[in-house]
């Protein structure tokens, strides 16, 4: 069999006709699940998702008692309002009648209870304003005392670091001396060359032509200037305001001897 | 096998995770009762023994899933719902009474009652795995049975199963509306637990993703079963690449070797793209170009956060659908390239900043459900130093709340002791510290560019 209207319309209309939300649920036996807004806490625009269970013999000064649990408004500055489920529409007011239960006033499942806040010390509303705290801090102190944290963490790695450093300070040296002679012999101005990333994930394929080779103010160390293919790179041949070749923005990029590989690596035909 | 298992605690928890398995079920072909649908054909290398298991009988499968409550209604809900043959009885535990929005009778009171049961339950499950992988934990931390509740299960968790990835779902409080006035005690209180006995913490707040349903879905007036179904295929997308065959997959220990640098530092911002509404479907292009620009936009952060006041230290780029390895490297490069002057990137120092997954399985959305039906999709995971904003606002209104000692004696009626408190706000205002100094560091980090 098929069908007259659209996939369009069908999905349309089973949006717009099922928008109750599904949170709601059924309470157990003689109770009633409602959800609680307050006056001060809430918003409007989204709701709570704050449903809860409550017996309908629940005496209303009790209810009271329960509702000061999830909002903090003390019971004697609590106007209640029994609203209905899209909590536009008022129902009713409960009153102070302390002999009424809550079943009394007929409430159903997905209604709601909104509170509206009369304290004339704004307790609540005053716990809501993080403006007028200072912005708590742990003591550099108390922070150096604990164990597990960042800096911790960071002074154990700083150790390793160090002993693994004295070790590489041989093996550098030994390294350097290996990249000026490369760098001498393999790597010159005008060649093609391929640049690669220390960062594995990194799978940019980057092909361009050598256009500086030399020390640089911007950091320490040999680095080749390479004018790329692509605009994959971070300058136009200049670094920190001195300029060691020219060639057009985005298409500039300045590395290592290790991470510039010379060879044939043709220039893509246009 | 390389299961999952997930537990879902308090009402939120439940919610979405009903949404998840309503998605999982429809994206491998399961109905409603278990059973495979008879027109989908299912490829041999599909691998929905991760989170499913085959019942005694062999006709159907089961979810690897429990959910408790400590009270009933949320779960008589999953009883009586259109998916109540897919969950055994077994699966859904609940109390009598709920934990009032009260951190101490969820882990303490209340919550102490159900906990031999549940942890009877979880061996169970544990037992029907060949090769248990870890387990998923989905629960708000701003009421009493999500914070308390799950802090408790999650440190008996930790001791049990030691080894086992425990990654965890939260639903943070908002920032501007508030269920509960002692909100704060709970969020702070159950960091607290998720800083020592969770792997990784994916955050997400109700507000950030009503923001998401209202202004990129058009949906005028969102309900949380929107906002849950949202939550569902980002979670989908995580987890795509555990159910299907992919190019490049990223399992969960992949997740935490990424984007984990520091083992305090793993509380992760999600981000989905593209989002477009039914209306627009048929109008926007989309390129994984273009979903890998949009899914940088703060508009579709699923957590109120502004990574661009921070410094990223690792993104997870999860595709899904119709692409190639080649487009979603190129789009990767471009993002560098383009964002490098308001997205602030800085590889971690052994250089594994950006991780990419590819799965090719096509995302799927609940019939009815609020997005229309796409091509390509990714997942933005992220750790950025941003995160902290969340904690530094949590830590203001607790503070405000307990220099006052407010309602502070609840608490304590419940069996805790005062010093937990003062014990666990040091520890997450020493996790600030931990972010202020991670960020010094990444300054710092500048120099040493290997590349200018």
């Amino acid at each position: 069999m098929s069908s007259t209207k659209s996939d369009f319309e069908i999905i349309r209309e089973y949006i717009i006709g099922d928008g109750k939300d599904i949170s709601v649920g059924k309470a157990p036996e003689g109770n009633v699940r409602l959800e609680i807004t307050h006056s001060v806490l809430t918003g409007e625009s989204l709701g709570t998702n704050n449903f809860k269970n409550f017996s309908l013999d629940l005496k209303i000064k009790d209810f009271k008692e329960k509702l000061y649990r999830f909002v903090g408004t003390e019971p004697k500055y609590m106007e209640l309002i029994l609203r209905d489920e899209n909590k536009v529409n008022d129902i009713c007011k409960i009153d102070d009648d302390d002999d009424k239960t809550l079943g009394s006033y007929e409430p159903k499942d997905g209604m709601n209870v909104h509170i509206i806040d009369k304290d004339p010390n704004n307790f609540v509303s005053e716990l809501q304003d993080i403006s007028k705290a200072p912005k708590p801090v742990i003591s550099e102190e108390d922070y150096n005392k604990r164990e597990g944290t960042y800096k911790k963490w960071k002074e154990e790695n700083q150790l390793k670091k160090e002993n693994d450093t004295t070790a590489t300070t041989v093996t550098a040296t030994t390294t350097t001396t290996n990249n000026a002679t490369d760098t001498e012999i393999e790597i010159k101005v005008g060649d093609r060359c391929k640049v690669i990333s220390d960062d594995p994930t990194n799978y940019d394929e980057r092909l361009g032509k050598v256009q500086y080779v030399g020390t640089v103010e911007f950091s320490s160390g040999v680095w080749i200037g390479v004018e790329l293919d692509l605009p994959l790179g971070k300058n136009d041949g200049s670094v920190k305001g001195k300029q060691y070749f020219q060639c057009s923005p985005k298409y500039g990029c300045f590395a290592k001897p290790k991470n510039v590989l010379v060879g044939d690596y043709p220039e893509e035909e246009i | 096998m390389r299961e999952i298992i997930s537990i879902h605690i308090g009402q939120a928890g439940i919610q979405v995770g009903n949404s998840c398995w309503e998605l999982y079920c429809l994206e491998h072909g399961i109905d409603k009762d278990g059973t495979f649908k008879k027109d989908y054909k299912r490829g041999n290398d599909v691998k929905y023994e991760t989170f499913f298991r085959e019942s005694s009988t062999k006709d159907k499968v089961v979810p690897r899933s429990l959910f408790i409550d400590l009270e009933p209604t949320v779960i008589d809900e999953i009883r009586s719902g259109d998916y109540r043959e897919l969950f055994h009885p077994n699966q859904l535990i609940n109390g009598k009474e709920d934990a009032a929005n009260n951190y101490a009778r969820g882990h303490y009171t209340v919550g102490k009652e159900l906990l031999d049961l549940s942890l009877q339950r979880i061996r169970e499950l544990t037992d029907e795995c060949d090769g248990l992988q870890g387990f998923f934990l989905f629960h708000s931390v701003g009421g009493g049975s999500g914070s308390g509740f799950g802090s408790l299960l999650l440190q008996k968790l930790a001791s049990e199963y030691g080894k086992k990835s425990k990654i965890d779902f939260c639903i943070y409080p908002s920032p501007q509306v508030s269920t509960a006035v002692v909100e704060p005690y709970n969020c702070v209180l159950s960091t607290h637990s998720l800083l020592e006995h969770c792997d990784v913490t994916f955050m997400l707040d109700n507000e950030a993703i009503y923001d998401v349903c209202k202004k990129k879905l058009h949906i005028e007036r969102p309900s949380y079963a929107n906002l849950n179904r949202m939550i569902a295929q980002v979670i989908s997308s995580l987890t795509s690449s555990l159910r299907f065959p992919g190019q490049l997959n990223v399992d969960i220990n992949e997740f935490q070797t990424n984007l984990v640098p520091f083992p305090r530092i793993h509380f992760l911002l999600a981000s989905y793209a593209p989002l477009i509404s039914i209306e627009n479907a048929n109008h926007e292009q989309v390129t994984v170009s273009a979903i890998t620009n949009s899914v940088f936009s703060n508009d579709n952060l699923l957590a109120k956060c502004d990574p661009s006041s921070g410094k990223y230290m690792s993104c997870c780029l999860l595709y899904r659908g119709n692409m190639t390895p080649n487009e979603a490297q190129t789009a990767v490069a471009d993002i560098k390239t383009q964002k490098s002057k308001t997205v602030n990137f800085t590889s971690w120092s052994k250089g594994t900043g950006f991780k990419c997954g590819i799965n090719s399985s096509i995302p799927t959305v609940v019939p009815g459900g609020d997005m229309a039906n796409i091509e390509k999709a990714v997942c933005l995971l992220s750790n950025t130093t941003s995160i902290s904003q969340i904690f530094n606002r949590l830590n203001r209104k607790f503070s405000l709340m307990f220099e006052k000692r407010a309602f502070v004696h609840w608490y304590v009626g419940e069996g805790m002791e005062e010093g937990e408190f003062a014990e666990a706000r040091d520890d997450l205002l020493a996790l600030e510290k931990d972010y202020e100094s991670l960020a010094e560091d990444l300054d710092d980090e500048q120099v040493e560019e290997q590349e200018y």
